[in-house]
């Protein structure tokens, strides 16, 4: 039940259906202040037309009686309201001697008028209740009229404001009735307006209850419309077609380290096992030693470069950058690969090399320019060629290195940084490459506010480039 | 019995080979799918453990692909790849079974033992021919109750002759499946420990149990009756 409180078609229907109710009393009630206010001024007009015929009536005929006059004066009575008209002296003491009245007040006298607030020609109007003369409040007017300079007499005449039957108690009859009938038609055709409205956004709960983090092939059906749910929709998928890639990517990585963890795993257990499984000589438990040292190094330099990979990532180390020569660097790094390129019999050439500072971080850079020197070595064939530049640009120190090697081919170039990603499942572990040397280098680049760039033609070679910002 | 490894890693795949040797088996190595293919089809081999994530031709289309050439020889797939879809993948394809990496060496020996097993009548691992017993588990011979020691060699072939009870078998047929692709063919070699076993098995007997066919082969048999 609470959930239904809570839901949106409620809530909207209940304000809806709120502020249309007080839409519809306030309407009402203007509605009927407006009549009332027409009303009263009918009334008054009326009387103050009975007052002045006749004050005519007795300016013109002074001498005639006055309860004659007044008795024509039925004549002109309003026809659906009773009229209560009497004529008082005034000009004489004692002041307020009734002169004559009309039938319908018979033994019964109007209030008096305070004398001195009545002028000549200007009516005064006021509404008095007097249950003995007539139920509902009356409506008086009072009028003097003067015979030479005297005010000799006052004509009050008076009305009911309302009466039995009234149509202003149809008009709130009638509004009682019809207003709640307005209100409940709509708050159902405000409800269905609603439902009809949120019909598709059920629809997308529901089937985005469908898709969860095992299974985020399902998407939100589409809505033909371009409106705000169809716009809603294709956000949603958009949004679970991203969550789908970097699930499979988190997926594919974490087999892939599982992949790469368990093969030196495979051989120490297996090597283990069988060296164990009789006596042997000596030579042979070297040997096997050996090898499983050579496995755990492996082992733990993928667990180092994984680390650096998160944490750098993660962005949970500060490293402190101070100037650098980038060129006495390369240097050092150069001279160690040397050793290693002879062995390959690749020809390493330092192509350029122009003096060059950078802040950032030693070892980082050295890691940097090792990584990419190595790869270009390993995947060079025998006799093949690696030169290695390192050149001042303007803003940028450019560090590139250029191959004779196998190249990369060109579906496969957006993939070479990815983790773990090899161009060929040939340049296994004998390569000592655990696929994460480019990501590093990417990544180091990077955290130096720099860029990787890579140009390669298959069968012909590879040139990467390094773009490390001067910063003074 | 002959072993086919379809391994790319070399340490990997040089500890089974170095462990499976030592139980007599005819071990040869390959490092990659194209490699171990063109190896499975050219030789009889009792046994192929192949590796799924292969450099050139990785396992699970090796494997598809023998199974369409008619190589009907037991295969192990071996993997890092613990998924049950890549298992189920890796049966669909025609493997016969499925070991994930990292593996107990001896899981390896048993999971072999139990695929040779398959093609023979007995699913024991003690042999028997006639008052010959032949422990594949514990490398033990005996005769009539006495134990006879043999070579490595000796084992091997008599194992190969024992799985093959009743049934004669050529000399290249011994070769391919006793040793491994680097006996030299040309040598008489088989015709040599065929003496060797009959000096140790035979002799002292009157009933002999190994038999030759003149330009045929050889067989193993319980009486003197002909193949």
């Amino acid at each position: 039940m609470k959930a239904v409180f809570k839901s949106i078609k409620f809530r909207l229907t209940l304000w809806y259906v709120g502020t249309l109710a007080l839409i519809v009393i306030s309407f009402s009630a203007a509605l009927y202040v407006k009549l009332e206010k027409s009303h009263e001024k009918n009334i008054e007009s009326s009387l103050e037309a009975i007052a002045q015929g006749l004050k005519n009536d007795i300016s013109e005929a002074p001498h005639k009686m006055l309860q004659d006059i007044l008795d024509k004066e039925k004549e002109r009575e309003v026809p659906l309201n009773p009229v209560y008209i009497q004529v008082l002296k005034i000009g004489s003491k004692p002041a307020g001697e009734v002169a004559a009245k009309s039938n319908l007040l018979k033994g019964k006298t109007l209030p008096l008028f305070k004398t001195k607030r009545l002028a000549e020609n200007v009516p005064l109007f006021k509404t008095i209740s007097d249950k003995s003369i007539y139920p509902f409040p009356l409506k008086v007017i009072g009028l003097p009229v003067s015979i030479g300079t005297n005010k000799q007499y006052l004509i009050e005449a008076a009305s009911p404001l309302r009466k039995e039957d009234d149509a202003l108690d149809d008009l709130v009859e009638a509004l009682f009735v019809l207003d709640p009938v307005l209100l409940i038609v709509a708050l159902l055709g405000g409800y269905f307006l609603i439902q009809k409205t949120l019909t598709p956004v059920r629809n997308i709960v529901l089937s985005a209850k469908k898709i969860t983090a095992e299974d985020l092939s399902h998407r939100i059906e589409a809505v033909d419309t371009k409106d705000e749910i169809g716009e809603l929709v294709e956000t949603f998928n958009d949004m679970i077609s991203r969550l789908e890639k970097s699930f499979i990517q988190i997926k594919q990585f974490s087999s892939d380290v599982a992949h790469e963890l368990k093969t030196p795993i495979t051989a120490i257990r297996g090597m283990s096992e069988v060296i164990l499984r009789k006596e042997r000589p000596k030579k042979e438990y070297i040997d096997a030693f050996k090898n499983i040292v050579e496995e755990t190094i492996n082992m733990q330099v993928i667990i180092d470069n994984l680390l650096f990979l998160s944490r750098t990532e993660a962005q949970d180390v500060r490293y402190s950058f101070k100037t650098i020569a980038l060129d006495e660097v390369l240097l050092e790094v150069f001279e160690s690969m040397e050793i290693l390129a002879k062995e390959k019999k690749v020809r390493l050439i330092l192509s350029r090399l122009q003096q060059v500072s950078i802040k950032g971080d030693r070892n980082l850079i050295k890691r940097l320019f090792s990584n990419l020197i190595d790869n270009a070595v390993k995947y060079t064939h025998k006799g093949g060629k690696v030169e290695v530049f390192l050149e001042r640009n303007d803003n940028f120190a450019r560090f590139s290195v250029k191959d004779t090697g196998i190249g990369i081919s060109k579906d496969e170039l957006p993939y070479i940084f990815n983790r773990f990603y090899k161009a060929d499942e040939t340049r296994h572990r004998d390569g000592g490459g655990s696929g994460l040397g480019l990501s590093i280098v990417q990544r180091i680049a990077q955290l130096h506010k720099g860029r990787i760039d890579v140009e390669s033609i298959p069968d012909k070679g590879s040139t990467f480039a390094v773009f490390l910002p001067i910063q003074d | 019995m002959r072993i086919l490894i379809v391994e790319d890693d070399k340490k990997i795949a040089s500890f089974i080979k170095k462990g499976l040797t030592e139980e007599q088996y005819a071990v040869d190595v390959c490092y990659d799918g194209e490699e171990g293919l063109y190896w499975a089809e050219q030789s009889d081999y009792d046994v192929i453990i192949l590796d799924i994530m292969l450099p050139k031709k990785n396992g699970m289309k090796v494997c598809k692909e023998l199974r369409e050439n008619g190589i009907n020889s037991p295969i192990i797939m071996l993997t890092a790849k613990d998924a049950i879809k890549d298992k189920i993948k890796g049966l669909d394809e025609g493997a016969d079974d499925y070991l994930t990496k990292p593996f107990a060496f001896e899981e390896l020996l048993a999971r072999i033992k139990a695929l040779l097993r398959r093609n023979q009548q007995y699913k024991t691992e003690i042999l028997k021919v006639a008052d010959l017993e032949f422990d594949t588990l514990n490398h033990k011979v005996r005769r009539a109750g006495k134990e006879i020691i043999l070579s490595g060699k000796e084992y091997a072939l008599l194992e190969y002759l024992m799985r093959n009870k009743g049934k004669s078998v050529k000399e290249t047929m011994i070769i391919e499946h006793v040793w491994d692709r680097n006996f030299d063919s040309f040598s008489n070699v088989v015709n040599v420990y065929i003496h060797h076993l009959r000096e140790k098995i035979d002799r002292g007997f009157s009933k002999k149990l190994i038999h030759t066919i003149r330009g045929v082969g050889y067989f193993i048999k319980d009486d003197e009756g002909s193949v």
